[in-house]
């Protein structure tokens, strides 16, 4: 991660978004390209943590539903500035992912992924069921429309500027952590705990460290979603979109953001692909994230840049 | 009251300890987290809702084919995701079993459909009053095919050659395999063991809960918290940690709210995480560096 070509992708992704998005005069095709943007934020939260760190989480969707109804919440109920009242409600992601790694951080792998597992599960139902707050399955949510000091922001190429100013500001965090200290401690912590520890990296502090980033990352993303989808329910919130989420990682890179921001636009993109074939979606997902594993173990994106860089040595050699 | 909040609790419990076994074995010969083991269960009881209702096949031949193809699908699991995979490479196992966890929901999905089914019970008769109780008849034969299964899991562990090779591996996996035991075998043995305990518990639920080719993940978050709970790697403790698992839900549902008794659930499990991960009866392992 933060190598120089990933660092030249990511320029050239971020580049690119809006080149897109002025070409397109689609709504619809607009819209798609605002949500792979959020869900490009949470993707690089889930890069840092597991790319870097090593660690396994699926229970992001929480983190994106706190995100959600605490931005939500705070506009409706409170009448708070929407941008203030997204980065209030990160902040409150980011404490409880800081809070719950804390209690995690004896647990590695299996059982920390089941431990994320049930905490997603644990907030799903809580989000499903506190309809007072949250609207449940059934109303669900509505959020105003989006706005900065009273200047109203709710055209689509609009909320396409903000998002992509976010999505700016989260790689140069992703890329300033793990070009640091701190990025160096993680990687340590990746390949062995112990023996980070036996040279005095605090691994506990270490772990929540990164678990309140993801957190803040994908909690970020959340209130972006709440203002962009303006009326959703707690179904969005389920396990499927922390396996969603791990999908993109896992298609794009694990290594790399530009990997994560590539994945997620994949991701994303396939409602459009698959628009005939929506009931084959799941297999053909868990099919795919099987293979990519087993062949590609770093990524779909960075397998084949590696593989293209194998064949080019091999014709010149 | 109580007394009925007992009996379903040790009825739904004796499924997690049915769901947990599975874990227990595939963890104690692979060292791994079988993310798709849910989909075992959920594929016994949607292939057990199929067999009876579609191919109109009597009780008993439709719950043994599900039971045998949730083995079958164990196996090609492992064969086909995790046979050739380095067994300390634990993402990628954790990715491997989840992709193929979704996969086989997505096939459910194509082919079982998607709409929730409501197979038949096993036995015509709903319910038996067993003293001042009413047992349904479902739930004598889960605590049936639970006592079965622990009986025949026993003998095979202790008295075939098969099972010893297995309990080798998972004492020592290399130096099982110096005494030229094959692990990858015993590994295999275990998936089909998971497949077809897991689809037996499915086919066992199914008429009680109903059954949908979506419900996989939450069967296996239980079943793992049954596992954790009991102190994985042993099968009495998968029992042990399915009863206390299901009581505890039955009387958060009784007394509590019927809404948030999977919190509470759940809450156990991260609770036994965190403050005794070896399980109530699991001893801790020296930790190798």
């Amino acid at each position: 991660m933060s190598s120089a070509i990933d660092r030249r992708l990511t320029l050239l992704l971020l580049v690119v978004l809006p080149i897109l998005a002025a070409i397109t005069d689609n709504n619809f095709h607009k819209s798609i390209l605002v949500f792979g943007i959020i869900n490009a934020i949470s993707a690089v939260g889930l890069c840092l943590m597991l790319g870097l760190a090593g660690q396994i989480s699926l229970g992001q969707a929480a983190f994106f539903g706190i995100g959600a109804y605490v931005t939500s919440n705070l506009v409706i109920r409170l009448g708070l500035e929407p941008m203030l009242a997204i980065v209030i409600a990160s902040c409150c992601a980011m404490a409880v992912g800081w809070a719950i790694s804390r209690p995690l951080s004896r647990l590695h792998d299996h059982y920390l992924a089941m431990a994320t597992l049930a905490f997603g599960t644990v907030m799903y139902i809580g989000f499903a069921n506190g309809r007072e707050w949250t609207g449940g399955l059934d109303p669900g949510i509505s959020v105003p429309k989006f706005s900065i000091l009273g200047a109203d922001l709710s055209s689509m190429n609009a909320l396409f500027a903000v998002a992509w100013i976010v999505l700016t500001l989260s790689v140069i965090v992703a890329n300033n952590i793990a070009g640091h200290r701190i990025g160096r401690t993680l990687r340590a912590m990746k390949m062995s705990a112990p023996a980070a520890a036996s040279i005095g990296i605090d691994v506990v502090q270490a772990k929540s460290f990164v678990f309140a980033v993801g957190a803040l990352l994908t909690g970020l993303a959340g209130g972006l979603y709440a203002h962009v989808a303006r009326s959703f329910n707690a179904g969005v919130f389920g396990v499927g979109y922390s396996i969603e989420l791990l999908m993109m990682v896992v298609i794009g890179s694990l290594n790399r953001v530009s990997g994560a921001i590539t994945g997620a636009f994949i991701i994303t993109a396939l409602p459009i692909l698959f628009d005939r074939f929506e009931d084959y979606r799941t297999l053909v997902f868990g099919v795919t994230m099987v293979l990519i594993m087993k062949f590609m173990p770093t990524g779909l994106v960075d397998g084949l840049f590696s593989l293209g860089a194998r064949l080019a040595a091999g014709r010149r050699g | 009251m109580l007394g009925q909040i007992v009996v379903s609790g040790f009825t739904i419990g004796a499924i997690y300890a049915l769901i947990a076994i599975g874990f227990t074995i595939v963890f104690a010969t692979n060292r791994l987290i079988n993310f798709a083991h849910g989909e075992f269960v959920m594929a016994g009881g949607m292939l057990y809702a199929y067999f009876t209702g579609v191919q109109q096949l009597p009780i008993v031949p439709a719950f043994l084919l599900a039971t045998a193809l949730s083995g079958a699908v164990a196996w090609l699991v492992y064969q086909v995701g995790l046979s050739d995979v380095d067994r300390d490479n634990h993402i990628t196992q954790v990715m491997i079993t989840l992709g193929a966890g979704i996969a086989l929901k997505g096939a459910a999905q194509v082919w079982l459909g998607k709409d929730t089914l409501f197979p038949p019970a096993f036995s015509g008769q709903a319910s038996v009053a067993v003293g001042p109780l009413t047992v349904s008849s479902q739930a004598l034969w889960i605590a049936g095919g639970l006592l079965a299964f622990l009986l025949a899991l026993h003998g095979l562990l202790k008295y075939t050659r098969l099972g010893a090779s297995m309990r080798a591996v998972s004492i020592d996996h290399y130096a099982a395999t110096l005494m030229g035991i094959s692990p990858g075998r015993a590994a295999a043995m275990a998936f089909v063991m998971a497949g077809v305990i897991g689809g037996a518990a499915g086919g066992l639920l199914a008429p009680l809960a109903s059954t949908h080719y979506d419900n996989g993940i939450f069967l296996a978050i239980k079943g793992f918290a049954a596992a954790i709970v009991g102190g994985i790697g042993s099968p009495l403790g998968a029992v042990v940690g399915g009863l206390v698992l299901g009581l505890t839900e039955s009387l958060a549902a009784g007394y509590v709210s019927s809404v948030y008794k999977d919190v509470v659930s759940l809450a156990l499990l991260l609770c036994v995480l965190i403050l005794r991960p070896q399980g109530l009866l699991g001893q801790v392992l020296p930790q190798k560096l």
